[in-house]
């Protein structure tokens, strides 16, 4: 019913034996602490607010069990900045008032991480995107601006100093 | 909502050892992949399993290849990846489009394609373009395996011994264009409706063989015959695609249920068979310029 597992979360090792059943989105908050990630939903995968970026990729972590996340290395909301310094994606959502409450943020923020790495600068590629993530207080077209100016601080980096903001 | 107790997770490394395990908890495990239709449904009380297989960490079942004439997607295969890739974009787009409609990107990043077959809900993006394709499942058990084509899949088909490992279908030929449209809720819902068409053409821009195939209906996706004998052995034109689609609304059943009615399906049918079409002639003439 048990198993021990290691889970690397921001670079922080978490060691614990969970249920079967135990959801990796439990594993994070409860576990490892990092309450940023938020649930929106009963869990069933609605809300897109629980994503985070395992081995590289978005996900919704509430539709992974943590057994299923051994031996992985994930980035949640508090690895997104480095120190002080806002990763262009938050700084983007801070200039543009990409949003209110901000409760949805960090699957926002997480998703649009992964959609980051290679950006379609358009649009539908954005509002595409992040049909994963529902923001409640509508902020969307606050979002999408967001981004595309997030698309622009990127591109003008070198990408030595664009795979800084992308250590997953 | 929390899935019931799991008793056992199996984490095999090889596909051998996943037969082994498949076998010997037969009806109560159940394989993950993706988990993006399995685990809901086990949180929702729909399904409960006492023993999980976890097939992600098997080798060699996550790549796209051509093997002789056929073009086989392991059953690690990612959504994503299968949007991505770029030989599928060429030769099987429908269900390049499939992968790209489905879910949203997290679901995308997570779900497999065969996973998404094997889950055997009408409801499906996968299922109308893989049948377009004329596409067949690998079913394989500890003693031997056979080919499944994915129109016989339904509830009770995959044997509880049997792991699914490969989509394999025909490389069509050149001259072969296909795709797929959905109407869904919203973006990333399962699909209202879903339709794939897959048209042959050749080199004069004549259609020489056409299949036309409607999801979103119960209890499978269905072939609209009609409709595609409207668009086969001709030049398709504007008028012709709106025929296709108003036979195609004519000959398939629709259903009500809580996300739409018969009526409203019908109608949905009517309006995607015509685009469907158009985007598989766009696709013929920007490669024939």
């Amino acid at each position: 019913m048990k198993r021990e597992i290691t889970i690397t979360i921001n670079d922080e090792v978490h060691t614990a034996t969970v249920e079967h059943r135990y959801l990796l989105v439990d594993f994070i908050r409860e576990i490892a602490g990092a309450t940023g990630t938020h649930v929106g939903c009963g869990f069933e995968g609605r809300c897109g607010t629980c994503t985070v970026v395992v081995d590289g990729y978005a996900v919704k972590s509430c539709l992974m069990l943590a057994v299923q996340a051994d031996g992985a290395k994930l980035l949640t909301i508090e690895g997104l900045a480095r120190g002080e310094e806002l990763h262009p994606l938050q700084a983007a959502f801070r200039d543009l008032h990409g949003l209110q409450c901000g409760f949805c943020t960090p699957g926002f923020l997480m998703t649009l991480y992964d959609f980051l790495k290679d950006p379609i600068d358009s649009e539908d590629a954005i509002r595409h995107a992040m049909s994963g993530v529902l923001c409640r207080c509508t902020g969307y077209v606050h979002i999408v601006a967001a981004v595309r100016q997030a698309i622009a601080v990127l591109a003008a980096m070198t990408p030595t100093e664009r795979a800084r903001w992308f250590p997953l | 909502m929390y899935p019931k107790p799991i008793e056992r997770y199996f984490a095999p490394r090889n596909l051998e050892e996943a037969l082994r395990l498949r076998a010997e908890y037969a009806a109560e495990c159940a394989l993950i992949a993706g988990g993006q239709s399995l685990l809901p449904r086990m949180k929702a009380r729909l399904a409960s399993h006492r023993t999980l297989i976890d097939l992600n960490h098997l080798e060699n079942l996550t790549g796209i290849e051509s093997v002789m004439d056929c073009v086989r997607i392991g059953a690690l295969v990612r959504h994503r990846a299968a949007a991505a890739d770029p030989r599928l974009r060429q030769t099987a787009s429908a269900l390049s489009d499939a992968a790209q409609a489905i879910g949203d990107l997290q679901v995308r990043n997570r779900g497999t394609v065969i996973g998404s077959l094997c889950e055997g809900e009408p409801a499906s993006d996968i299922a109308p373009a893989a049948i377009a394709l004329g596409a067949h499942l690998r079913l394989k058990h500890t003693v031997g395996e056979r080919l499944v084509p994915v129109t016989a899949l339904k509830s009770g088909v995959i044997d509880p011994r049997e792991v699914a490992t490969h989509l394999e279908f025909v490389t069509p030929t050149p001259g072969t264009f296909s795709a797929y449209l959905k109407v869904g809720r919203a973006a990333q819902d399962r699909p209202i409706i879903g339709v794939a068409a897959l048209v042959v053409f050749d080199r004069e821009g004549r259609s020489t063989r056409a299949v036309i195939v409607v999801g979103g209906v119960h209890p499978a996706p269905q072939l609209a015959l009609r409709a595609a004998a409207t668009v086969k052995d001709v030049l398709l034109t504007s008028r012709l695609l709106t025929t296709a689609g108003e036979a195609a609304a004519a000959e398939i059943a629709t259903q009500d249920d809580t996300m739409a009615s018969a009526q409203y399906r019908s109608q949905l049918i009517r309006s995607l068979v015509p685009q469907v079409l158009a985007q598989v002639l766009a696709r013929f003439r920007q490669e024939a310029r």
